[in-house]
């Protein structure tokens, strides 16, 4: 039995998909499809980082493996060599249904790790994909989707939503919510009463503060602010101060 | 044909058999004819709570293995005119012993017998649970005023309305009015929030309960007892009747009273 090709290993940074010596094209298909059905879970909190090491990809080879991985929820966040010599990192976000018709992928030639120069407001609906859910999600219910996740109802204690991208409950969040779960660190979660026993956004997570709290009395939204995640009360017109922090009704 | 329910809870200890063999025993009393089948094989209790453990000779795995007639492992309430029939689970077997096929047969047998077939649904979520609800039309969901059970009884509906049983009716048990009056116990209000299903009675805490088990008298058959008289109403509501919910204020006694006047009590 020949040794693996690739080595699939999860770090603080996502997931690594590490490619071993030299490796065919169609063997790294294969490899890669297989490895990645057999194993599971890999829904929740997944960047992928490929690491070519000695192997060369063209955008076409490049467009077939971002295929494979998105049909198992996964979006490559980089590709990389591997050393420090050829610090070239592409960023590309290819939507959990890979490209839509006559659009091209995000291209950005990045020089450092961590900055995002395209105009990347409209970077978000490349993804999107929305499901409507017209009822309330019992205990031991789960639903994961990719894209974002609207609820007409409740999430019962017990039950819990994964999403790639936004979570709005049009009811009481009661259970387990993951946002982002794919690694979107922008994505949000909403609730007419948002009181869940857990809350996840991309990689963070939270619960409630311990001892009896108030029950909110007015729409919540849980979003990632400097690093932690922050529950501020809904209010639509987000860039324009606030007149009263609390209302008085 | 008769109607075919099912009592289930999800959690165990909540009062699925009690309520069972009282609901059973009250629709027998307003003239329905009924049977109750016991459906925890392995863990049987419904036979001790009726009061007829001393008469099985045949149970339900001999009947679907086809050892006995289902005839023979009938068992007569005496009390009853032929009116209440116990089919017993099996104590020497476990869940695996039949199958949800052969229980949508007897349930479908049961049927054009008697008015009202009630199932005892062992506690969780696996066979024992499958088995009980394959041949089941509506059930009946048992919870207690309690956050695991509430929790429990909410994955329960779930199921059940996977498995296409609609609509269950709640019952919550062993209620006490003042823990909840001191916030201390969950109020039915907060239960009906989270389950959102129709409920279809409350019963007391009553001391009577650990009585009528161990005489295998069932509480509704005692005046004096106040779940009995819960289980009464519900068994008329299953009937069709259209009965109001029992008032639960809390009586003050005596001492109470005077402990208040003091300015000990709450």
């Amino acid at each position: 039995m020949t040794e693996d090709a690739i080595g699939i290993k999860g770090t603080k940074d996502g997931l690594l998909i590490n490619l071993k010596g030299q490796i065919s094209f169609p063997r790294l298909k294969r490899e890669l499809a297989q490895r990645l059905t057999t194993s599971d879970a890999f829904l929740v909190g997944a960047h992928v980082t490929i690491c070519l090491g000695q192997n060369y990809l063209t955008e076409d080879q490049l467009d077939v493996l971002a295929e494979i991985l998105a049909d198992n929820g996964l979006i490559i966040r980089k590709i990389s060599r591997g050393s420090v010599d050829d610090p070239r990192v592409f960023f590309f976000d290819f939507g959990s249904n890979g490209f839509q018709d006559g659009q091209e992928g995000m291209w950005v030639r990045e020089s450092t790790e961590e900055q995002k120069t395209v105009a990347d407001l409209d970077n978000n609906l490349l993804s999107e994909n929305t499901i409507l859910l017209q009822r309330t999600l019992r205990s031991g219910q789960s639903l994961k989707f990719p894209g974002n996740v609207v609820i007409l109802g409740d999430v019962n204690p017990g039950g819990e939503v994964i999403a790639g991208g936004n979570i709005i409950v049009m009811g009481c969040l009661r259970g387990v919510a993951h946002a982002g779960a794919l690694g979107d660190e922008n994505a949000i979660v909403t609730a007419f009463r948002l009181q869940p026993t857990q809350l996840r956004i991309a990689n963070h997570i939270t619960r409630a503060p311990d001892g009896k709290i108030p029950d909110p009395q007015y729409p919540e939204i849980a979003k990632i602010k400097s690093e932690m995640i922050v529950i501020e009360i809904y209010h639509s017109h987000v860039d324009r101060p606030v007149k009263n922090a609390v209302s008085k009704n | 044909m008769g109607k075919v329910i099912v009592i289930t809870s999800g959690k165990g200890g909540v009062g699925k058999t009690t309520t069972t063999a009282n609901i059973g025993t009250g629709l027998a009393s307003l003239g329905h004819k009924v049977v109750l089948v016991d459906t925890d094989i392995g863990l049987r209790n419904l036979d001790v709570v009726m009061g007829l453990e001393n008469r099985i000779v045949y149970d339900i795995v001999d009947v679907i293995h086809g050892n006995c007639r289902l005839k023979q492992a009938l068992i007569k309430d005496k009390r009853f005119d032929d009116s209440l029939f116990l089919l017993p689970a099996a104590q020497t077997k476990d869940k695996t012993a039949v199958n949800v096929e052969q229980m949508k047969t007897l349930c479908n047998e049961l049927k054009e017998e008697f008015d009202y077939v009630l199932i005892d649904c062992p506690a969780g979520i696996e066979q024992g649970f499958k088995n009980a609800i394959a041949g089941a039309e509506q059930a009946i969901v048992v919870t207690n005023p309690e956050v695991s059970a509430v929790r429990d009884a909410d994955r329960i509906i779930g199921m059940l309305e996977a498995a296409e049983i609609r609509r269950p009716q709640l019952i919550v048990n062993r209620i006490r009015p003042h823990m909840v009056k001191s916030g201390d116990m969950m109020n039915i209000d907060d239960m009906l929030d989270i389950l959102a299903i129709d409920l279809l009675g409350v019963v007391l805490e009553d001391d009577m309960i650990v009585v009528s088990t161990n005489r295998g008298e069932p509480a509704v058959l005692d005046n004096n007892s106040k779940a009995g008289q819960a289980y009464r109403n519900i068994a008329r509501r299953i009937a069709g009747e259209s009965v109001p919910l029992m008032n639960l204020e809390v009586e003050e006694g005596i001492f109470n009273r005077l402990r208040k006047l003091m300015g000990f009590g709450k």
